[in-house]
């Protein structure tokens, strides 16, 4: 194996062909990068792939010195907006932000794995070795971005069965349509919209009556291109 | 009115307001046309420079086929020393269960028989002993390198069907020129030209508070107009979702009673039939079909892989049926990354192999004829660990499809670095 000769020794001759790959230099650039990919950006610099595989074989693997090197890196504090997020990562912060709460009969969700499907990522159904892909190209599809909003929608107007989420609780103290467009940006978004999108957003809740329209504002947000991007 | 909407952005609106109202019910059995009759033809392309050649239909058998089940070499008496428990019963006439015989040496597995009048009326071609030159026998790998048209090679990004939308020489701006049906991008398509991606046609829509859908949909368009690197990808989405709207996809009847399978393959290959229909731009579809990785318990006559291959075949057909005259317009090419060891294993099942079979279908196919070089089955004739050698590129079958039914001349900008071409004469034109 790999040049190498395992001799005969049950149980450990795995062990010893793990230990081997895992010491493998080629093991440190592949998690390097796929670290990078998934905490940065699609295409990783070939400077932060390398510094991380180093710190792999150095720590010896040690995961939380990699990810302290990653998280404090240049390159992760420039790489806001950068990621397109998973469908499963998307859905799973569209629920987090809106607060949703799940009481399912039987702990099964035919609408949520629906909805999961049309976005196109079931956890546990990537055949290949590889893991899902990590890369814009792969998930930027037509009926996946329509998937998304179609699944936002269902989500703030309450429209799947055993998930409830209180946009009023939310809104309560939001007097006009400005502060309702921006108490649910913090929420959800940790911020204020950019002014262009802020305004395109209160435009719409003025055309409709404030205490009808927050759903549909709700999904506009958790829909924009914004809270697609990580 | 929102001052910052793009002109672009009213238009698609304004356009989509356009829907009129759906016709009423019409009496039974009445031939509908795809789309109502107030819709004017769509053009994607100045006149004289629109797409001249088939809709291509793509279809890519996941999992490695067992090619040597599904058209058999009866006439290689090694097969049914290799296949023990797996053979299928020499062709007899009447005998629903045996191998349906094409020409004295190749015959179909049972389960195919709704290709037979395909064969028949000169409409099927079968391509054998055909494959990826590339050794691999990781599913991976080999379907990485069928889709991107380059074995053994992964240095060019792009698809086959990519390089083949990008270099054609004529001009179509429909987003539904290319066409992924599953949900999922097929590889074969990477490349700069848009690919629209389906689940299902009935689901294509807006969901959400009708009163406010208008200015709802208006609002989403203009944040999605504003520099994102994600506008692109939206401006196809509601091109798609205003296109498909007009489609009337419900009262859907397939023409020639053509029955599909009640399977994601089989709605699949429904809704390519209808998209061909509509007339809406459509050059390349790509279907895909699962399941054909077979290690245990394959089946012979019955099980596994005949429940599969009865489910391609039936699916197949009624497509081909229920495209009617446009099939003359239509070439349909299946490919699976590799075929199966020719010795069934102790399971009851087949490893991963090498060569294995096409199928391609269409009023502009010479069918009828098994074509490619039958290598044989001793130990001496196969390949590797014992694989059915590959005597045909599989790039010899697409490039002349490529070439006289799609009518794109560039060969070797779709397949790069291939220069062993052979014309086999299966495509007309």
């Amino acid at each position: 194996m790999l040049g190498l000769h395992i001799s005969e020794g049950g149980e450990n001759e795995g062990l010893q062909l793990l230990d081997m790959l895992a010491a493998h230099p080629n093991t440190a650039l592949i998690i390097g990068e796929k670290l990078a990919r998934r905490f940065i950006t699609d295409r990783p610099s070939a400077a932060i792939v390398t510094s991380l595989a180093t710190v792999f074989t150095e720590s010896n693997g040690d995961i939380r010195t990699i990810l302290r090197t990653l998280f404090s890196s240049e390159e992760f504090k420039a790489s806001a907006g950068q990621k397109f997020k998973r469908p499963l990562d998307f859905f799973i912060s569209a629920m987090r932000v809106t607060g949703a709460q799940v009481n399912l009969e039987n702990r099964r969700s035919e609408q949520i794995q629906q909805h999961l499907r049309f976005m196109g990522q079931i956890p546990f159904t990537w055949t290949p070795p590889n893991g899902f892909p990590d890369v814009l190209d792969h998930w930027s599809t037509t009926s996946g971005l329509l998937a998304r909003w179609n699944f936002s929608l269902s989500l703030t107007f309450g429209h799947i069965r055993g998930v409830s989420v209180n946009l009023p609780a939310l809104t309560q103290d939001a007097g006009s349509a400005e502060d309702v467009v921006d108490v649910l940006s913090i929420r959800f978004m940790g911020d204020i919209l950019p002014d262009d999108a802020r305004d395109i957003l209160v435009d719409f809740t003025l055309q409709n009556n404030l205490d009808k329209v927050i759903p549909s504002v709700a999904g506009l947000i958790l829909g924009s291109p914004h809270f697609q991007l990580r | 009115m929102d001052t910052k909407l793009s002109r672009r952005d009213f238009i698609k609106f304004a356009g989509s307001l356009a829907v009129g109202p759906r016709s009423g019910r019409e009496p039974a059995g009445a031939r509908r046309p795809a789309l109502p009759s107030w819709m004017p033809r769509m053009a994607f392309a100045p006149e004289g420079m629109e797409a001249p050649g088939d809709i291509l239909v793509a279809v890519f058998q996941r999992g490695g086929m067992d090619g040597l089940n599904a058209v058999i070499p009866h006439g290689d008496e090694n097969y049914f020393e290799l296949r023990n428990q797996l053979a299928i019963p020499e062709p007899k006439t009447g005998e629903d269960e045996s191998i349906i015989d094409l020409d004295g040496f190749f015959g179909l597995h049972p389960s195919l028989r709704p290709l037979k009048d395909l064969w028949d009326q000169k409409s099927l071609a079968i391509v054998h002993a055909v494959g990826s030159p590339d050794p691999t026998h990781s599913h991976f790998d080999a379907m990485d390198y069928m889709e991107r048209g380059t074995p053994g090679e992964k240095a060019i990004p792009t698809g086959w069907i990519g390089r083949h939308l990008q270099t054609a020489p004529w001009q179509n701006e429909s987003p539904f020129r290319a066409v992924g049906m599953g949900g999922v991008m097929q590889a074969a398509f990477r490349g700069p030209v848009p690919v629209t991606t389906l689940k299902s046609i009935a689901d294509f829509h807006l969901g959400g508070d009708m009163a406010q859908l208008a200015g709802f949909r208006l609002s989403l368009a203009a944040l999605y107009s504003n520099g994102s690197m994600l506008d692109p990808l939206s401006d196809a989405t509601f091109n798609a979702v205003d296109i498909l709207d007009k489609i009337d996809v419900n009262q859907y009847t397939p023409a020639q009673n053509a029955i599909y399978p009640e399977t994601e393959f089989g709605m699949a290959l429904k809704q390519v039939a209808q998209i061909a229909k509509a007339e809406i731009g459509l050059e390349v579809a790509c279907v895909d079909i699962g399941g054909w990785d077979t290690h245990n318990s394959q089946g012979s006559v019955d099980g596994q892989l005949p429940n599969l291959l009865g489910e391609f075949a039936s699916g197949l057909a009624a497509l081909y049926h229920d495209l009617g005259d446009l099939a003359k317009k239509v070439t349909i090419v299946t490919m699976s990354e590799f075929g199966r060891r020719a010795q069934e294993n102790a399971s009851g099942g087949t490893d991963h192999g090498h060569g294995n079979c096409m199928f391609v279908l269409g009023g502009g196919i010479n069918g009828g004829k098994v074509y490619g070089r039958w290598p044989g089955l001793t130990s001496e004739q196969l390949y590797g660990p014992g694989d059915l050698d590959i005597t045909t590129d599989f790039r010899d079958v697409l490039g002349e499809i490529v070439e006289k039914r799609l009518q794109n001349p560039v060969i070797d900008e779709i397949f790069p670095g291939y220069n062993q071409w052979q014309q086999l004469g299966i495509a007309k034109g």
